[in-house]
C-alpha cells in the first residue's frame, strides 16, 4: 500500500499515488532547478514525488506568492516549471530559460523572514524530509491534514511524515476559511493534524456546534510558542491519544519534539552531546546544531560546516528545569524606551479565562509615538473591557507592559504560515 | 461648523476620561484639551487613536497637525 494524496478543491477526484510521478521524473532536468507554485497543487504534489529520486532541485514557490513573484523567480533561477493543466491528469514540463547549472538535488523553501525580503532556504532531501525519520509506527496508514502551508519547512515535514506513513494525506485548498476547514477534517475523518497554536485556535473557535470533533491519533503544534492553555484545550477538545509539540526552524530543521502535554522542554536537552540535534543557551538566545540543518541560502551559496551552530532567535527562559520560549529577539517592541515582548504580554492575556484569544502590537501615535495594543477575542459567551483587562494584568505584568490600546475583534487573522498575522 | 465631529471628540474624550477613573469636566469647542481637561498625553493618544477607528480617517497620516481646543480636533474629522 503507497501513500495516497488528495486533493481538495478543484484536483481531480481521484487521490494521486507516486505512479503518477513516474512520468514527470524522467522529464525533470537533472542538476538545475525547477520551479514549481504550491498554489497549483497537483503539479506541486507530482513535482516533490518524481523529484526526490532525481537529480534535480525543486524551487517551491509558497502558494501565497502572486504569479509576478513567481515569474521573476522562473526568470532568474529555474530552468523549467512544472505545471498543470485543469481537469487533467498529469502535469507538464515547460522550459523557462538559461539558470545556473550545478545545483544539488534538493528543494529551496522561501521564508520571508521579518524583513519581508524572501531568503530562499536551501534543504537536501533528507533534511527536508527529517519528519519521516521521525515518524512513529503507530501512525502508519492513517489520514493526515495538510493545515500548513505546502512550500514550508513545516509543510514539508507533514508532506513527508503522511508519505513515510503510507498515509492519506488530505490537501485544502489554498486560502479557505476556518469553517471550510472543519468541514473536510470532518469530511475526511482526519486522525492526524498538525498545526500552530494559533490556527488550532481558530479551527477550535470555528468548530460547528452540535458536530463532535474527530478524536485524533496525533495531534502536533509548532511553528509559535505553544502555551499551557492551548495544549489543554486541544488535549480536551480533539482527546489525541499523543498530544506533541514540536520547534523547528526552516533554517535549522526540526529541533525539538514533546510528548508529555506540558508547555515548554526539559532542560537536560541543553548541552546533552547525546542527542542527535545539539540545544545551547548563549545570553538566553536558543543555539541549534543539526544533521537537518540547511545547505545555505540561495543568495549567498556556501558550505555548511559541519557541526555549526545555528542561533535562532528565539528567546527561552529556564525555570525549575524547564525551558521555556518567551519570544523573539526580532519582535521586541520599544515603547518609550522600554523593550516589550509581545509574546509574554500575550501569555498573560491568555491566563485571563475571558480572552479566548490576542495579538500584541505597537501601534504608532502622533501624539506619543508609539503605544502598545492589543486585539482581543473574547472566549465564547464571555465578555471582558479594556478597563477589567488592564487591571488583571497589573497583577503579573510591569506596567509599560501593559497595552493602552484594546480592539475587540470577532477573529484574528492568520498568516500564510499559519502563524498569526503581526501588524 | 458641523456639529458631529465635535460631539464624536468630546464623546471620546469623556470615554478615555472615566477609563481613567478621572472626573468628567465640561467640554466645549473652545475647550483646550491639554490645558483645561486632565487628560495626559498617553490619553490624548488614546483619543486620537479612537478617533481613527470611529471614523476611519487619519489625519496625522501624513505628520502631525497642531491642534488646541475640542474644535480644531474635530475639524480634522470633519468630511
Amino acid at each position: 500500500m503507497q501513500a495516497e494524496y488528495v486533493i481538495e478543491g478543484d484536483g481531480p477526484a481521484a487521490p494521486f499515488t507516486r505512479d503518477q510521478s513516474r512520468e514527470l521524473a524522467s522529464q525533470l532536468p537533472a542538476g538545475t532547478d525547477v520551479a514549481v507554485h504550491a498554489r497549483d497543487r497537483v503539479a506541486f504534489v507530482l513535482t516533490l514525488l518524481a523529484a526526490e529520486h532525481t537529480q534535480c532541485r525543486v524551487l517551491a514557490a509558497p502558494s501565497y506568492w502572486t504569479d509576478e513573484q513567481f515569474s521573476q523567480l522562473l526568470g532568474r533561477r529555474a530552468a523549467a516549471r512544472v505545471v498543470h493543466q485543469d481537469g487533467s491528469a498529469s502535469v507538464e514540463v515547460e522550459a523557462c530559460g538559461t539558470a545556473p547549472d550545478g545545483s544539488p538535488p534538493g528543494i529551496v523553501i522561501f521564508t520571508s523572514g521579518s524583513t519581508g525580503r524572501a531568503k530562499g532556504v536551501d534543504h537536501s532531501w533528507s533534511s527536508a524530509a527529517a519528519s519521516g525519520e521521525f515518524m512513529s509506527g503507530r501512525l502508519r496508514h492513517k489520514t493526515w491534514y495538510l493545515a500548513y502551508e505546502p512550500a514550508s519547512y513545516a509543510g514539508l515535514q507533514v508532506f513527508f511524515a503522511a508519505s513515510q506513513a503510507a498515509g492519506r494525506l488530505v490537501i485544502p485548498p489554498c486560502g479557505i476559511g476556518f469553517p471550510e476547514h472543519a468541514r473536510l477534517i470532518a469530511k475526511h475523518r482526519i486522525e492526524v493534524l498538525s498545526a500552530t497554536p494559533s490556527w488550532w485556535r481558530l479551527l477550535m473557535a470555528a468548530w460547528p456546534e452540535g458536530s463532535a470533533p474527530p478524536r485524533l491519533a496525533q495531534a502536533t503544534l509548532g511553528g509559535e510558542i505553544v502555551d499551557q492553555g492551548t495544549l489543554d484545550r486541544v488535549r480536551t477538545f480533539f482527546q489525541p491519544q499523543h498530544l506533541t509539540h514540536v520547534y523547528a526552524t526552516t533554517e535549522a530543521g526540526t529541533a525539538i519534539a514533546v510528548s508529555d502535554g506540558q508547555a515548554g522542554f526539559p532542560a537536560r536537552f541543553l548541552d546533552d552531546g547525546q542527542r542527535r540535534v545539539g540545544l545551547r543557551l548563549c545570553e538566553g538566545v536558543l543555539y541549534v546544531r543539526s544533521p537537518f540543518r540547511m545547505r545555505g541560502y540561495i543568495q549567498a551559496p556556501r558550505e555548511a560546516r559541519e557541526g555549526e551552530w545555528i542561533r535562532t532567535g528565539d528567546l527561552v527562559e529556564v525555570h525549575d528545569g524547564r525551558c521555556f520560549f518567551v519570544g523573539r529577539e526580532d519582535l521586541q517592541l520599544n515603547i518609550g524606551g522600554l523593550k516589550v515582548r509581545p509574546e509574554e504580554v500575550e501569555a498573560a492575556l491568555r491566563r485571563v479565562p475571558e480572552v479566548g484569544d490576542c495579538l500584541v502590537y505597537a501601534r504608532s501615535s502622533p501624539i506619543i509615538g508609539v503605544l502598545l495594543a492589543a486585539d482581543i477575542v473574547c472566549a465564547a459567551d464571555t465578555h471582558i473591557d479594556a478597563v477589567s483587562l488592564q487591571e488583571r494584568l497589573k497583577e503579573t505584568l510591569l506596567p509599560h507592559k501593559i497595552p493602552r490600546h484594546f480592539r475587540f475583534v470577532t477573529e484574528l487573522t492568520v498568516a500564510p504560515s499559519g502563524k498569526a498575522q503581526r501588524h | 461648523m458641523d456639529t458631529q465631529p465635535v460631539t464624536l471628540v468630546v464623546e471620546t474624550i469623556h470615554e478615555v476620561l472615566d477609563e481613567q477613573g478621572t472626573a468628567p469636566v465640561p467640554l466645549d469647542v473652545e475647550t483646550n484639551i491639554l490645558h483645561d481637561t486632565p487628560l495626559d498625553s498617553m490619553g490624548l493618544a488614546l483619543v486620537v487613536l479612537r478617533l481613527e477607528e470611529k471614523t476611519g480617517k487619519d489625519p496625522f497620516g501624513g505628520g502631525f497637525i497642531n491642534f488646541h481646543t475640542v474644535g480644531e480636533l474635530a475639524a480634522l474629522y470633519a468630511s
